[in-house]
């Protein structure tokens, strides 16, 4: 395997160069996903939380497709808040978790937007353009994760998980709306698929796919 | 037996310190006061916003609002959501709340504009006579029949046991009704392609959770039959109580191919490697039982299962299934391993405080289990059993074997800047009590998944510190060490090039960066060994650790993207050359 995996790499590489040497320059001239997230003002650092804003979600045909084919795109947001210095290293003080949830409605013909905080929905708005549902995800929120007086220094952080459901996750989706049953809406796959998961995965990372990952974070401060 | 029963209630309190230990500094986090403020305190853009929405004859909308360039509307307009596209003329007040607003030149607003939670662009180019009030971020709110009411920010219950995906995993969960549902198992040379057949059932219910899975197995490796070569079956009943944290029951019923160490390396990257590279990284052996098992499920961050099972172990040869590459090769032999019937006492302990599975930023990853096997064994799995000039199993008859073995991998990652981790995991296990090992739970070291700067299941060095086969040649070189302990250690951190970043709205350029770049070093040191008199080689008594400088050592480097990392690893110790690694998901 380590030939063989010797050669995979060196060709892995050379393509990666080559890629992403092209890829530069077409990239400049698109719009691209941007995840935000700033500190509030100096002064109510201790009072209110980061405001994160993820802008431009839905840019790529290749998250516009699925979701016109009728499969739901789930945006997750981990917010934590960090404290530098620790024996273990940096640690988490806080934590907020929250969910986008956008599907296209195909009676309707409408992309619908909700916003899911500690279970329960929030509707950021059903829109007939997929650029106003985009405009919808952006909305900017303000975490309610507050620093507090310490000697350590802080900071945040917010990873997004962007995610295709599933057909399956889709029906959970539905259902839930209407009231029939708790959500699933955790993105799993099936368990026991072993391989046509990870070549699943494999696809999805190496060729593009339904899942992408980001996070940002804001410059460390103090609270005293 | 008395002694193995001790030393399982020595690893259980173990098992407890260690939980309470990983509980430390999850308690210690939620120490310090907090200083949440969640008093509804509305800016001066939000208030009007609410006011002007509540004002009796203002004309509220939900969703889209346009006024044309000829359109003329009379008084105050409230728009949730939006969009809001003005061209025209509005005479009183516009009120855009969680909308972004377009004014399009010439457009007419003879009082306020207020933006709450939206964006407003060619404000420039339009007539505002009143005042322009904006919010950036956007408003919770509820409708009460007409009236909208402002909503404070959401409070969040962070305390480990209330963690929101504890929660959602367990009182949610994933609900399903399949009455045929196929998956499929890792790829591996002796099952071929196979595949779990039939109906599964899961539903959460008030008081707990059901799940039911009646599967059938299916084995694609030529020569296909009706028999127990190409056919199986796993099925499992389990009815928990409780959630989160709850008590679960259940038995399952299995004839399942099973493989000895599939702790080395992860199920899809043993699949794929057989399928396209022809390299099996796992031994097997025929499992046929049942077993009844209690959990005790804390969340999604720990569980602790005692299980019993009366099970039948064959002995299962390699077949010839198909590959990608290296079709015509021969497959590495499947080592023989001992048949016979046993019982198996096992306690589990899983203790997982990761932030996440897949790209973990800090936590504790504890795994510990301890089994103690009773029944009548044929040791044909064991070098002693084999003709040394032939390979072939010498008539074995079928002897009582009782033993006690515990495996244990700790894992500790560590943030120890916002992008860099320090990480470290320690494996040990094998022999604690009885009789000898049988061949199906002895261990090996070495290969991409434990030491990659050493080859997988190459027996060259002297003294074989890796399989522990003591100059012994066997069938398909199984791991035959009683013992081994292995530490890992990686420096991980990102490269800080946005040049790199896959995150763009291009489809065709995609070479794997799906998320960010990281750079890895890394370091491996560890050895296996025999229990047994000191022989200066692979023995050692029971209550000694060889010696720290006989352990083997690899250091490498490595790029992952988000997952999939190429890696470069060397032996310390050893003039071995240096091993190019590919790895489907991060090394641990």
């Amino acid at each position: 395997m380590h030939r063989v995996a010797g050669r995979i790499a060196r060709y892995l590489a050379i393509v990666g160069v080559l890629l992403l040497g092209s890829g530069s320059a077409l990239r400049a001239q698109q719009r691209q996903p941007t995840l935000e997230i700033t500190l509030p003002a100096a002064d109510q650092l201790a009072h209110v939380g980061p405001l994160v804003v993820a802008k431009d979600m839905l840019s790529s045909p290749r998250s516009r497709e699925p979701l016109a084919a009728g499969f739901p795109a789930r945006f997750h947001f981990l917010v934590t808040l960090w404290s530098e210095g620790g024996f273990l290293g940096n640690r988490i003080e806080r934590r907020a978790e929250y969910d986008v949830i956008v599907s296209f409605v195909a009676m309707e013909k409408t992309y619908r937007v909700d916003q899911i905080v500690n279970d329960r929905i929030f509707s950021l708005g059903k829109f007939d353009r997929v650029e106003d549902a985009e405009g919808a995800i952006a909305r900017p929120t303000r975490v309610p994760i507050v620093a507090f007086p310490s000697k350590r220094p802080f900071y945040y952080r917010v990873t997004l998980d962007v995610e295709i459901l599933g057909a399956s996750d889709l029906d959970e989706v539905n259902r839930w709306r209407k009231g029939e049953l708790e959500p699933a809406i955790q993105g799993k796959r099936d368990p026991g698929t072993a391989l046509t998961r990870s070549l699943r995965m494999l696809t999805s990372r190496v060729l593009g796919g339904d899942s992408r990952h980001d996070d940002a974070q804001t410059p460390v401060f103090q609270v005293h | 037996m008395r002694r193995s029963h001790q030393m399982h209630t020595f690893a259980l309190l173990v098992f407890s310190g260690l939980v309470v230990a990983a509980s430390q500094p999850l308690y210690a986090q939620h120490g310090e006061t907090r200083h949440d403020t969640a008093e509804v305190k509305l800016s001066p853009a939000a208030q009007g916003a609410v006011d002007v929405y509540n004002a009796a004859g203002t004309k509220r909308t939900n969703g889209s609002f346009n006024v044309p360039a000829t359109g003329v509307v009379t008084g105050d307009v409230a728009v949730l959501n939006g969009p809001v596209t003005i061209a025209g003329h509005i005479t009183g007040s516009l009120v855009a709340i969680n909308a972004d607003v377009r004014l399009a030149p010439g457009a007419q607003i003879d009082h306020k504009l207020v933006i709450v939670g939206g964006s407003v662009s060619g404000a420039d180019a339009a007539h505002i006579d009143g005042e322009t009030l904006k919010q950036v971020e956007l408003l919770r709110y509820h409708l009460d029949g007409d009236r909208l009411v402002a909503e404070r920010e959401p409070e969040y219950d962070d305390t480990w046991w209330s963690r929101h995906h504890v929660l959602n995993d367990l009182r949610h969960g994933e609900a399903y009704t399949d009455f045929f549902y196929i998956a499929s198992r890792a790829y591996n040379r002796v099952e071929g392609w196979s595949s779990v057949v039939g109906p599964r059932f899961q539903r959460f219910t008030d008081w707990g959770k059901i799940n039911i899975e009646a599967f059938g197995v299916v084995r694609s490796a030529s020569p296909l039959q009706w028999g127990e070569q190409t056919l199986g079956h796993d099925a499992k009943a389990e009815v928990q109580f409780g959630k989160p944290i709850g008590v679960a029951l259940g038995a399952r019923a299995f004839d399942v191919i099973e493989p000895t160490e599939s702790w080395q390396m992860d199920n899809g990257e043993v699949g794929l490697a057989s399928v396209v590279l022809h390299r099996d990284y796992r031994d097997y052996y025929g499992r046929h039982g049942g077993e009844g098992f209690v959990r005790f499920q804390g969340g999604r961050d720990a569980d602790l299962t005692v299980s019993f099972s009366d099970q039948q172990w064959n002995d299962v040869r390699q077949r010839d299934p198909w590959t990608l590459f290296r079709n015509d090769d021969a497959w590495r032999p499947n080592p023989y391993m001992d048949t016979g019937d046993m019982h198996l006492l096992t306690t589990r302990l899983r203790i997982d405080t990761r932030e996440r599975e897949s790209s973990t930023w800090s936590g504790w990853y504890f795994t510990g289990e301890i089994e103690q096997g009773a029944g009548q064994l044929a040791r044909i799995g064991s070098p002693l059993n084999t003709d040394p000039t032939t390979g072939q199993v010498l008539p074995t008859t079928a002897e009582h074997v009782g033993y006690t073995r515990g495996f244990f991998d700790l894992r500790r990652y560590n943030h120890i800047t916002p992008n860099m981790s320090l990480n470290l995991r320690l494996v040990t296990g094998g022999w604690l009590a009885g009789d000898e090992l049988p061949t199906e739970r002895k261990l090996s070291l070495g290969g991409p998944g434990t030491l990659p700067g050493y080859g997988f299941r190459e027996t060259d060095m002297t003294p074989d510190v890796m399989q522990c086969s003591n100059g012994v040649a066997q069938l398909g070189t199984p791991g035959q060490c009683d013992r081994i302990a292995l530490v890992q250690v990686e420096l991980r951190s990102r490269f800080f090039w946005g040049s790199l970043r896959d995150d763009a709205s291009d489809d065709w350029w995609r070479p794997g960066l799906n998320g960010r770049l990281e750079w890895v070093l890394f370091g491996d040191t560890g050895r296996g060994w025999l229990v047994g008199p000191q022989d200066g080689g692979v023995s050692y008594p029971s209550g000694l650790l060889p010696p720290l400088e006989s352990f083997k050592t690899d250091v490498g480097i490595g790029i992952d993207f988000s997952g999939i990392g190429v890696y470069a690893a060397k032996a310390v110790n050893d003039a071995e050359s240096t091993r190019f690694i590919v790895r489907l998901t991060r090394r641990f």
